[in-house]
């Protein structure tokens, strides 16, 4: 919530505060959010200062990316079972690793120092005319192969799953600041007339470690918060009526509750009463529009085929279909969660049949999504984000099979849609996968980038709070242009 | 540090902005100015600095850098300051390019007027001491004044200023309606609002005040408020979030605001209650306020990690809530903008960095006996457990002398394990159990001319990591060099013997694991203990020869090796390594011990009968205190130099000492003159009463916080807390006895442009009821509320899937029968899915301190009080009273009574028909039953029930 009574900066800063509040919390813009930007050109505020009269002081060049979707793959998969043969490491099998490389290095759980070499046991092929290598565990997504943008030199800061996905979500390790899905729909508002504007789905066996925070708002207003829609029962909690109670019942019971808030208001003139009859109203469409969107029965075998949809319990197709029909209507952020890719070498936790399982239930579907936002025409405009919070080692960890640690060092995601090159890859890795020699690029940097295809410069979209101006990338971040479009 | 001139002090709280002719303030108008565009370069922070130059401090200004002062007095219009603000000049502009926009033209001129001004400086007002005023406090008398008290007249003064008066009073039924959900978050009852709107007198008003103070429900109301403060919940957080019993704590709060406890003791307690001489089992449990930090369980999650984490948020914690400033900025760097340097942020740490807890197990904990049997178990467990604990060390010594512990300062596994080293000098092995590891432990040694090397295994957390508590030491690798020297220069100790207490032989011809086969591959598989795997074991290995005594200004180091590659997690899980120069005086005497062993078991069977009643998490303090290093740039895996405990000099002013300890520190928080503390305080509890602060920053009074809407009544107020001894109650009692409290929340067009958010104090705000007094409103209204107090955390009804979304699923069967209608500040907190409801209508996630809540507006409130199981059920409870307390009413009879249940007042008659015309479709459509539990549903729903007026 922003503080009508912090010390502001001058004047026009003042009114602006006052009018983005006023917007931000009238409930008519609840979840179809008016962004920042549209407040500031209301006020007027931006036109001194900013180049581009009419824009927020954030907006500085048209955006690419209108919407996205991030497929996060929580857990972290192995780049090296999936998209990074290594021919050394192959070779290197069994070695140790040179100090050189360790020193200084942090792992959760081996120790650099003393542990092998692995080379993957998976076969790899090259695939498009780009020519990326993907192991034999992901035969969809290979054959898109030349619409995917890989970012091999990402590098993380944080090595266990928990701060390491706050940091992925967040640019911070700790609890408490806003989250990229949050940060965008403060910037840029959201479209979406009656659902969310940003989306959290999830599937696999249990939800992200970290939880809640990783789609928080922080300080941010409450509004521009993740909603976590449930694979199963009612897709927000409270959604459907009470039990008994027909809808005509319903009906009439918001209908009696708004008429006698409107009495409330006539007689008080106080706003409260007016806000909260706009808020009951979205929230009685929500009730018809949240199921209806969760509904896939009018989704044609087709599209089913396409997934790999077999039914409509809860599982990772279902939501990349989900997350279609949420940027179909207007939903800015669209975080989809898929958990168990934490394969150290336990017993259920592997790099054999657990890696099998997780490529199999996410490859289709994560290839399809792309094909059909494309067939669509919403892959001018959207960005789909593949990976985790971050990669695993080179070096092999001995559990009950030998499995992969942590590695924050280089990791792979790919991007495929709107403002970035299409069959291109990013970044480079030493000849044995360690760290890069080429593109290498933090959490801050993605962000940075990302914020820029979504036409905002991340230096400027700025909240204070306890007298600070924080950004999603704090004090760091450059923007990367070597793999935009 | 001397204090501050009082003059100085004093500038600081002059008038509201600049009047007339007056030259701008440093202050109000040039240091925000400066702060805004200057400080990130120009400010306190050293390492950012440009050019040396400051212009946060009065030398800065004048020049103490290379280029040519900011600030000509002389010759104002000349001043460096205003050039370079204001030129065109590409290279000379400031701020730089990407540095942030320029300076506007107001800007500017303000800063050429303050210079022509003279330039006055003052130090910022709320490091200051409190000012006594020179003012008239009392209400004028003046006819048309409505001032009741003292808070009255220093706002009717504002008011006068901006063309305001005071609003009329409130109805009363509003009024008695807020001052109970302010006080006690609660409704009124029916009868007690009628009473009040028969007699709205003075004195009617002031009893109902001193009722509501006096009862146990205003504790519980404000311990919610201190809960959220202290990040309060009942599980330890992060991703496996499992469950901690810290609830006693939680009713310590209540007893303790309900004692009006001084606010300076309530500190103290709950920072340092372990430290105060002869602590009482209630001031040792109070300090569960700093145990309400979260406890990452994760697999790898590193010990030392988390203790650090839940330290650099006590630091954190500390700060926004007794200083009111972000500290927290100083952990990777001086703050740009307090007065709290990078070192300063370790002095703080200090204080907090020798507490024994921080590791995955959630220990220390107490024992909170609920009554006297229950406390004298308590005692003699405890004194059982002293008498053990000193039994075992004294044994020990004796097995042991000789003996000089080692602490290695590196200690490292292979394969994940953290080696964690203890109070005691032993090494509890932590985290990831592997299937093998090497430990590698170097440092230098306690004697010179060391001849034989001892390792004890310890049965606390281990001796060995395998199932059957066995480990496998297959080779011990010795080596030596000098401080200094490189890796390739550690050269090889070699072993001459080895013997232990106790060697796991085999009797029909497998495997033997003597000593001796460490040495001697042929002999055996390496040194193991089986069966005797529940007691201390050691081993003692004596080199061939010596090792070198080396001239004064050299320093040997050693580095052992402890090779343990059985498989199977046959690793140490507690060790301790000592060394001795004497190695024959130790040689006929057993390594271990029968009374060693013997007090071993007396200490684990003392610690296994601990009585089985309530525990909560505490704070303890080492008997040694751990060094502080300051974090280069925050990262703890960058140690740099000794810092020793000290606070902010800034924040020091009034005080000549630097507390030496937590306990000191805490009591130097709360010292009377510590005027920045007490300001924050009465703040915040203004902020609870009014909806917002005086300052409206309430946790940060820092240079970029807010200034005091109302600076002359925050010291004013502030004083007469101090004096009152800092009683809560007495500072309540003075802000709601007041006019400015009990104004009605008018809405008109000179108010709405004159003071649009109620800051100055011309009317009262309607406020969205927090989700925990909505919920307590709609037990009270449905007349199912359960009063009891205290106790372990309950389950109310929420809806199915709120555990979708978590790393572990918890369980959540709704408690039965009253408890679950017990108040919401009773309610089971897990971190990871604390209870939507709550959590829908604004209350904080339990991972930061939370000073104040937001109210943000959301449709998911609608579908959450319109759809909500829990809401449902207390709906139905409603229409189950109206049934029971209103059997032959008519419907319109029946709608009456419940619409002045629920909102103390009569209906107007379009409201009755609205809701009877409701009634009547809705017994149509479905049922009669049905239609009452609807009408119910509707009035809960409804603004005026859901807003405190």
């Amino acid at each position: 919530m922003i503080d009508p009574q912090a010390p502001l900066p001058s004047e026009a800063m003042d009114s602006l505060r006052i009018a983005r509040r006023q917007v931000l919390t009238s409930a008519a813009s609840g979840l179809g959010l008016l962004a920042l930007g549209d407040i500031l050109r209301d006020t007027g505020y931006a036109a001194p200062t900013c180049p581009q009269a009419g824009k927020a002081p954030h907006l500085t060049h048209p955006a690419k990316v209108k919407r996205v979707i991030w497929l996060f793959m929580a857990g972290a998969p192995s780049q090296f079972e999936l998209f990074e043969p290594k021919e050394a490491l192959q070779r290197l099998d069994g070695q140790p690793l040179p100090p050189s490389f360790v020193e200084g290095k942090r792992f959760a759980f081996i120790d650099g120092a003393r542990a092998k070499l692995l080379g993957t046991k998976r076969k790899f092929q090259q695939h498009g005319e780009s020519g990326a290598p993907f192991s034999e565990l992901l035969p969809y997504t290979a054959k898109i192969a030349d619409k995917l943008c890989f970012l091999r030199g990402v590098q993380g800061k944080e090595i266990n799953h928990g701060p390491a996905k706050l940091f992925m979500n967040t640019g911070h390790g700790q609890f408490g600041r806003p989250s990229f899905g949050s940060w965008s729909v403060y910037g840029l508002g959201s479209e979406a007339k009656d659902l969310p504007g940003f989306v959290v789905l999830q599937s696999g066996s249990r939800g992200p470690r970290g939880g809640a925070p990783l789609w928080g708002n922080g300080f941010l207003p409450s509004q521009v918060a993740g909603t976590p829609f449930r694979g199963s029962g009612d897709p927000v909690l409270d959604l459907k009526s009470p039990k008994g109670v027909t809808d005509a019942t319903q009906k009439d019971a918001f209908d009696t509750i708004a008429d006698l808030d409107r009495l409330a208001a006539q007689r008080t003139g106080d706003s409260v009463f007016q806000d909260r009859i706009a808020a009951y109203e979205l929230a009685h469409r929500m009730q018809t529009s949240t199921p209806e969107l969760v509904d896939l029965s009018t989704e044609p075998q087709s599209i089913r085929d396409l997934y790999g949809l077999k039914d409509d319990s809860p599982s990772f197709a279902r939501n990349c279909i989900l997350a279609r029909r949420l940027v179909e209507s207007g939903s800015r952020f669209v975080q989809l969660y898929h958990a168990d890719w934490d394969h150290h070498g336990d017993g259920n936790n592997n790099l054999g049949k657990p890696l099998e399982a997780r490529a199999r239930e996410t490859d289709q579907a994560s290839a399809a999504l792309v094909q059909d936002l494309e067939s669509r025409g919403l892959l001018e405009d959207t960005l789909v984000i593949w990976g985790g919070e971050f990669g695993r080692t080179p070096l092999g960890e001995v559990r009950a099979f030998t499995g992969r640690d942590h590695h924050i060092d280089a990791f792979t995601l790919w991007l495929a849609g709107a403002g970035v090159k299409a069959g291109h890859s990013y970044g480079e890795t030493d000849e044995i996968g360690f760290a890069p020699v080429d593109g290498a690029m933090d959490i801050h940097d993605l962000h940075a980038t990302l914020m820029h295809l979504m036409g905002i410069d991340h230096e400027k979209l700025t909240f204070r709070f306890q007298g600070r101006d924080f950004r999603l990338t704090d004090v760091h971040g450059k923007v990367h242009k070597g793999f935009l479009s | 540090m001397a204090p501050l001139p009082a003059m100085i002090a004093l500038a600081a709280l002059a008038s509201v902005g600049p009047g007339g002719d007056d030259p701008p303030s440093w202050t109000e108008d040039v240091r925000p100015i400066l702060s805004e565009h200057c400080f990130s370069c120009h400010g306190p922070d050293p390492n950012s600095r440009a050019m040396e130059l400051r212009l946060d401090t009065l030398e800065g200004l004048h020049g103490k850098g290379e280029g040519p002062a900011p600030i000509d007095l002389k010759s104002p219009g000349d001043s460096e300051l205003l050039y370079r603000v204001s030129t065109d000049e590409k290279f000379d502009r400031m701020p730089p390019p990407g540095a942030g926009p320029g300076l506007t033209s107001d800007e500017v001129e303000t800063l050429r007027k303050w210079i022509e001004g003279g330039a006055k400086w003052e130090a910022h007002w709320a490091y200051a001491p409190l000012k006594p005023l020179s003012a008239p406090v009392a209400p004028s008398g003046a006819p048309s004044s409505r001032a009741r008290t003292e808070i009255d007249a220093f706002v009717e003064r504002r008011l006068a200023a901006e063309g305001l008066t005071f609003a009329p009073d409130a109805h009363p039924v509003d009024m008695i309606r807020r001052v109970y959900l302010d006080l006690i978050g609660l409704p009124p009852s029916l009868e007690v609002a009628e009473a009040f709107a028969q007699d709205p007198s003075e004195a009617a008003y002031a009893a109902a005040v001193d009722r509501l103070l006096g009862s146990t429900a205003f504790a519980e109301h404000w311990a919610r408020h201190w809960l959220d403060i202290a990040r309060y919940a009942d599980s330890h957080g992060y991703t496996i979030d499992g469950g901690r019993s810290v609830w006693p704590w939680r009713d310590w709060v209540v007893r303790s605001i309900d004692q009006d406890q001084p606010f300076d003791q309530f500190t103290v307690e709950q920072l340092a209650g372990d430290l105060i001489p002869g602590a009482t089992r209630d001031q040792r449990l109070a300090t569960g306020f700093h145990r309400n930090t979260q406890i990452n369980q994760e697999g790898g999650a590193k010990d030392e990690e988390n203790r650090i984490n839940a330290v650099i948020d006590r630091v954190n914690t500390t700060g926004s809530v007794w200083l009111g400033t972000t500290v927290g900025c100083a952990q990777c760097h001086t703050h740009k903008f307090d007065p709290v340097t990078h070192t300063e942020y370790f002095g703080l740490y200090a204080y907090f960095n020798s507490t024994r807890d921080g590791g995955v197990s959630g220990a220390p904990s107490m024992l909170v006996p609920r009554n006297a049997n229950e406390e004298e178990k308590a005692q003699q467990w405890e004194s059982a457990m002293a008498k053990a604990r000193a039994d075992y060390l004294a044994a020990w010594n004796r097995s042991s002398e000789t003996w000089e512990t080692w602490q290695p300062s590196i200690a490292t596994g292979s394969n994940g394990p953290e080696l964690r080293p203890e109070e005691d000098g032993s090494f509890r092995v932590l985290g990831q159990s592997p299937v093998y590891s090497t430990y590698v432990l170097e440092g230098t040694l306690p004697v010179e001319g060391a001849a034989a090397l001892r390792i004890e295994a310890l049965p606390e957390g281990g001796p060995g990591r395998a199932r059957n508590r066995n480990f496998v030491l297959q080779d011990i690798r010795v080596w030596k060099r000098k401080v200094g020297q490189g890796e390739g220069d550690w050269e090889k100790v070699p072993l001459a013997s080895a013997h232990a207490n106790h060697e796991q032989m085999s009797a029909e011809g497998g495997t033997s694991y003597p000593a001796a086969s460490v040495l001697n591959k042929k002999l055996g598989g390496g040194w193991a203990i089986n069966p005797r795997t529940g007691e201390p074991h050691a081993i003692e290995l004596e080199f061939a020869e010596p090792l070198p005594v080396l001239p004064a200004d050299t320093e040997l180091e050693m580095r052992v090796e402890l090779v343990q590659e059985y498989g199977g997690n046959h690793t140490l899980g507690a060790f301790r390594a000592q060394v001795t120069a004497a190695p024959e005086s130790s040689r006929q005497r057993a390594q271990v011990t029968e009374d060693w062993r013997t007090a071993w078991g007396t200490w684990k069977e003392t610690r296994s009968a601990r009585p089985g009643m309530p525990s909560s998490l505490v704070l303890e303090e080492r008997e040694e205190a751990r060094r502080t290093r300051r974090f280069e740039r925050g990262s703890f895996l960058d140690q740099r130099e000794d810092v020793a405990p000290g606070v902010p000099a800034a924040m020091n002013r009034f005080s000549d000492k630097t507390p030496k300890d937590r306990l000191e520190f805490a009591r130097w928080l709360v010292d009377p003159s510590n005027a920045l503390v007490h300001r924050v305080t009465i703040n915040r509890w203004w902020q609870q009463i009014f909806g917002a602060g005086l300052v409206a920053t309430e946790n940060d009074f820092g240079l970029r916080g807010g200034r005091p809407s109302h600076p002359e009544l925050l010291e004013w107020m502030t004083q007469a807390y101090v004096d009152s001894g800092f009683s809560r109650k007495a500072a309540l009692r003075r802000m709601v006895m007041s006019t400015a409290y009990r104004q009605a929340a008018a809405v008109d067009p000179l108010r709405s442009e004159r003071d649009p958010t109620g800051s100055l104090l011309s009317r009262a705000m309607r406020r969205r009821l927090p989700g925990e007094a909505l919920r307590d409103s709609m037990l009270a209204v449905s007349g199912v509320l359960d009063r009891t107090v205290g106790g372990p955390p309950v389950q109310p009804p929420q809806p199915d899937g709120v555990f979708a979304f978590t790393q572990s699923k918890k369980s959540w069967i709704p408690t039965e029968g009253p408890g679950r209608f017990r108040r919401s500040l009773y309610t089971r907190i897990w971190r990871s899915s604390p209870y939507p409801f709550y959590g829908t209508f604004d209350a904080p996630s339990a991972g930061v301190a939370c000073t104040r809540r937001l109210t943000s507006k959301t449709p998911l409130q609608a579908l959450a009080l319109i759809n909500d199981p829990m809401v449902m059920e207390l709906c139905e409870a409603l229409a189950d009273r109206l049934e029971k307390e209103r059997p032959g009413s008519t419907p319109a009879g029946k709608i009456r009574a419940a619409w002045r249940w629920t909102l103390l007042r009569e209906p107007y008659t379009e409201e009755l028909e609205l809701l009877l015309a409701h009634f009547e479709r809705t017994k149509a459509e479905q049922d009669e039953r049905t239609a009452w539990v609807s009408l119910a549903r509707v009035l809960f729903n409804l603004g005026e029930f859901t807003h405190r007026p």
